[in-house]
């Protein structure tokens, strides 16, 4: 994308943000022009006004000359500006009418017309990938932790996306653990994509800018108001196929966001828990009005119908120490293979393991010594699964 | 001559010595006393020796009688010195031949019957450098004694002393005649499938065969207990000598050694609530400490995590170091205390961590609490360390034949692995037994021969797993004891290999 496609697209951005044009108006603009073709931002203005005329009496027209002659300078000043800060800091925008602008999000009525986005873009555009948003309770309790945690394992070998906020409980964790274990991974901000919310999280959004994709409908530098966060709640809906609320209290934001995917077709998916414990009222109340119960991953995968990845092991890192096993003459390399092959699927413990590939005990513990020094494989509470670098 | 001087035996903290009762009558109003650091015991002792030797038939000289226990400024305890204080006043009073020297220890009963004292062994032991004639000792104790001595005399009463004819003035002394243990078969408790759990079964044979320290952390069930006391068949025979020293140790401190199983080996088995008093001694009740007891043995301390942490902290210096060093009394004394240290625990409180997803009902900062436990400085000093998961019941089934059930063939293997340790250490002064794990790292690196590309391999292991030094030492060592039960010269790629997989892992 050049610069004078990136300002135009500010440019659009800030003519609705400044309510210079209103929203409704600026899409049926969009739909009349093609701004797909190479545009001359020189003319961006003039074309504004020439579509707008086509839709409006002459008595608006002057008004919207009027406030362009007034604002145009600002609006100028201001596309320069966050075009810098969007140069410098690799964040890319795209407008509905663009190829890299996900589709889920586009068939929603309630859409932004510009979105900024920082990461792999084109990954999460996929076609066979499958969009799921997990959120919930920012005051997780171990049980909805365990959940993340035991169940986002057996995700792994997904074409799975995971979809949140960056919030703090379910949102971070899903994040963390989504990055864990390979599974791309989308935070959706309700400020722009230079600042953090919370504070801590500071590591873990770069992590997600990295391996996954961070996307907000805010310039760079905006900071967050109350009200953002719901409207933050619609894209994380409209992003996904479904929403997986795996703890919620009975009034929370999360409750929020299943209503804006109810209302834009998205399947609800809840985690029941107690009826005594205040964090699954929410959950609870969901399946009660018809959310689809989910006890574990294998009702996830069988909801979505998702199909396993095929994948060869060691293309997946593409920075392994592969010289190690280069220098061990007496081991083999397809070995090694198969039980990455079968860490694939799932983690399993030594014993699982052993019958899963018919090696000898000795020859296991070898060959897994060989796979953790390279760091593709680790083990946890005497299970052993595939890392991500 | 109305003096006399019979030999027995005291205990003292780790000390067994001889004792010189020496009883002077003399004339002056009848009056009767002990000096010589004697305690309560010892005090009491003039009412049963008085009604023993009036019951028996011999007359009780109603004269002023002193007797003294020399060396006068050791502290004595116990009842073993009755028979020996009789046996003088009988000599001095001349109801028996003055012209023969006796060393004798045993406790009266007022009937004049002579009866045996839990320290039997150690008591009789000071006796074979002691220059006497007859070595009266209790029937009681005759099974115990009769495997290690010749030359005893073994007396029931004081009343069969008294018809007993002294007669014979070539008696043979007392010499040292170990007997060899008749029966030394593995129990039949022990006669399972060991190698069920095959790593941790090949983890315990590494630590035993090199004297390295495991640590099992698994569910509760998973066996780490039985792997542990199965170990102790892996031990090496004990020769005759070590056997009686092991012997006499636990003797001295009143323990019960004439189980046959005790004497295959070493094996200490403390029980989480130990005291840091008992674990390494203590001048009043604890003269020995199981850390002193498990010397050149194994010390297995099962559900590790629950035992005190001052205990703990203790351990891990003596681990380190391979001696106590304590004030007793204000005496400054020094034990060798070099032990193979097995220790096991459950993963979290409830033990099921390591089970099927659903089972652990801990909470993650249960875990991660008991998990911090591990985290102190002691579990730097284990070498191996290993996960023992519960072995599934129907997975068995089909596998079942392909495990042995014989302890003796592990047992040769890993002595096999022994002698080439002792071979390769013979020419450095050691006092304990030469292992890999044990020998200094100046002796054991300049006899370490690996392969290059081995050698290669550990170091690039080493900094991918970016090893602490302690790590790294540790698992050299390792690495050298795989290769002696695998019969390598030199250390190969898989025996560096094979020691890594028991490396700890974060």
């Amino acid at each position: 994308m050049n610069l004078d496609d990136m300002r135009i697209r500010l440019g659009l951005y800030y003519l609705q943000r400044k309510s210079i044009i209103k929203r409704r108006e600026l899409l049926k603009i969009i739909e009349d022009t093609d701004f797909t073709s190479n545009l001359n931002y020189n003319n961006f203005f003039d074309k504004i006004t020439n579509s707008y005329k086509v839709l409006n009496s002459s008595e608006k027209l002057m008004d919207l000359y009027l406030t362009i002659y007034q604002e145009r300078t600002e609006v100028v000043q201001l596309v320069e500006s966050t075009l810098k800060t969007c140069i410098d800091n690799d964040i890319s925008i795209s407008a509905i009418f663009d190829e890299t602008y996900p589709k889920m999000l586009n068939h929603s009525a309630d859409k932004p017309i510009i979105i900024f986005h920082k990461g792999k873009i084109d990954e999460f555009n996929e076609v066979s990938r499958r969009h799921i948003s997990v959120i919930g309770t920012r005051k997780m309790s171990a049980y909805g932790e365990r959940f993340i945690l035991n169940e986002f394992k057996k995700l792994r070998n997904y074409n799975l996306i995971v979809i949140s906020g960056l919030a703090r409980g379910v949102d971070s964790l899903a994040h963390k653990e989504a990055l864990r274990n390979n599974i791309f991974t989308v935070a959706c901000l309700a400020h722009g994509l230079n600042l953090t919310y919370p504070a801590e999280h500071k590591q873990l959004k770069e992590e997600i800018a990295e391996n996954g994709l961070l996307i907000s409908e805010h310039a760079p530098e905006v900071r967050a108001i109350k009200q953002y966060f719901p409207a933050r709640n619609r894209i994380i809906s409209a992003l996904s196929e479904a929403v997986l609320v795996v703890e919620a209290g009975e009034k929370s934001g999360t409750l929020i966001t299943c209503e804006f995917a109810a209302m834009q077709g998205r399947d609800v998916l809840a985690v029941p828990g107690s009826i005594y414990a205040e964090n699954s009222k929410g959950c609870n109340k969901l399946i009660r009005d018809g959310a689809i119960l989910i006890r574990n991953a294998q009702d996830i995968i069988e909801y979505l119908g998702l199909i396993p990845r095929k994948m060869d092991p060691f293309d997946i890192h593409d920075d392994l120490d592969l010289e190690l096993i280069d220098k061990l003459s007496m081991y083999n390399i397809e070995t090694l293979k198969d039980i990455v092959l079968i860490l694939a699927q799932n983690s399993f413990d030594e014993v699982e393991l052993q019958n899963a590939s018919g090696l000898s005990s000795l020859e296991l513990r070898t060959n897994i010594v060989i796979l953790e020094s390279i760091g593709l494989v680790s083990s946890n509470n005497g299970k052993y699964f595939l890392l991500n670098k | 001559m109305s003096t006399s001087t019979v030999y027995s035996s005291s205990i003292n903290l780790n000390e067994i010595s001889l004792v010189e009762v020496q009883v002077s009558l003399n004339n002056g109003l009848p009056f009767y006393n002990i000096v010589g650091l004697g305690d309560s015991a010892i005090k009491e002792s003039r009412e049963r020796v008085k009604f023993a030797i009036k019951n028996s038939g011999y007359v009780w000289p109603d004269r002023r009688i002193t007797i003294n226990l020399s060396p006068a400024w050791r502290s004595k305890k116990g009842s073993s010195f009755d028979l020996a204080i009789a046996l003088g006043i009988l000599q001095a009073s001349k109801q028996l031949p003055q012209s023969y020297r006796f060393a004798a220890w045993g406790e009266l009963s007022l009937d004049g019957s002579i009866e045996s004292v839990p320290q039997a062994l150690s008591l009789t032991h000071p006796f074979l450098d002691a220059e006497c004639d007859y070595i009266l000792v209790p029937e009681d104790a005759k099974l115990i004694l009769e495997q290690y001595f010749n030359g005893l005399s073994f007396f029931n009463s004081l009343s069969d002393i008294k018809s007993y004819q002294f007669n014979n003035l070539f008696s043979d002394s007392i010499e040292l005649d170990i007997k060899e243990d008749t029966n030394i078969e593995i129990p039949d408790e022990f006669n399972i499938p060991i190698d069920l759990q095959e790593a941790a079964w090949r983890a315990c044979q590494i630590a035993v065969a090199g004297g390295h320290n495991l640590l099992m952390l698994g569910s509760a069930g998973s066996g780490k207990t039985t792997l542990a006391r199965a170990s102790k068949y892996l031990l090496p025979k004990m020769n005759e000598i070590e056997k009686y020293n092991i012997a006499l140790e636990h003797s001295s401190i009143g323990l019960n050694y004439e189980d046959v199983d005790r004497r295959r080996g070493i094996f200490r088995e403390p029980h989480h609530s130990i005291t840091k008093a008992a674990m390494i001694g203590s001048a009043y009740k604890y003269p020995l400490g199981e850390l002193l007891l498990a010397n050149n043995g194994i010390l297995f301390l099962d559900e590790v995590a629950l035992f005190r942490s001052e205990v703990l902290n203790q351990l891990s210096k003596i681990m380190e170091d391979g001696y106590i060093e304590r004030y007793i009394n204000g005496d400054f004394i020094s034990f060798n205390s070099r032990f193979i240290t097995i220790a096991a625990s459950n993963p979290c409180a409830c033990g099921e961590l390591y089970e099927d997803d659903s089972k652990c009902e801990c909470s993650d900062h249960v875990i991660k609490r008991y998990k911090d436990k591990f985290n102190t400085p002691l579990y730097d000093r284990f070498d191996l360390f290993l996960n023992v998961k519960r072995i599934d019941r129907d997975g068995l089934k089909d596998s079942i034949s392909k495990f042995k059930y014989d302890l003796s063939e592990y047992n040769q293997k890993v002595q096999d692995a022994r002698v080439i340790q002792d071979n390769r250490y013979k020419d450095i002064n050691f006092n304990h037994k030469k292992l890999n794990a044990w020998v200094d790292i100046a002796s054991f690196r300049d006899r370490l021969l690996i392969e290059d590309n081995a050698f290669n391999l550990f170091e690039t292991l080493a900094s991918n797993f970016t090893l602490s030094i302690r790590a790294y030492q540790s698992i050299l060592r390792i690495s050298r004891t795989i290769a002696d039960l695998n019969k390598h010269e030199d250390i190969q790629e898989q025996d560096i290999l094979e020691a890594f997989s028991y490396r700890r892992s974060k």
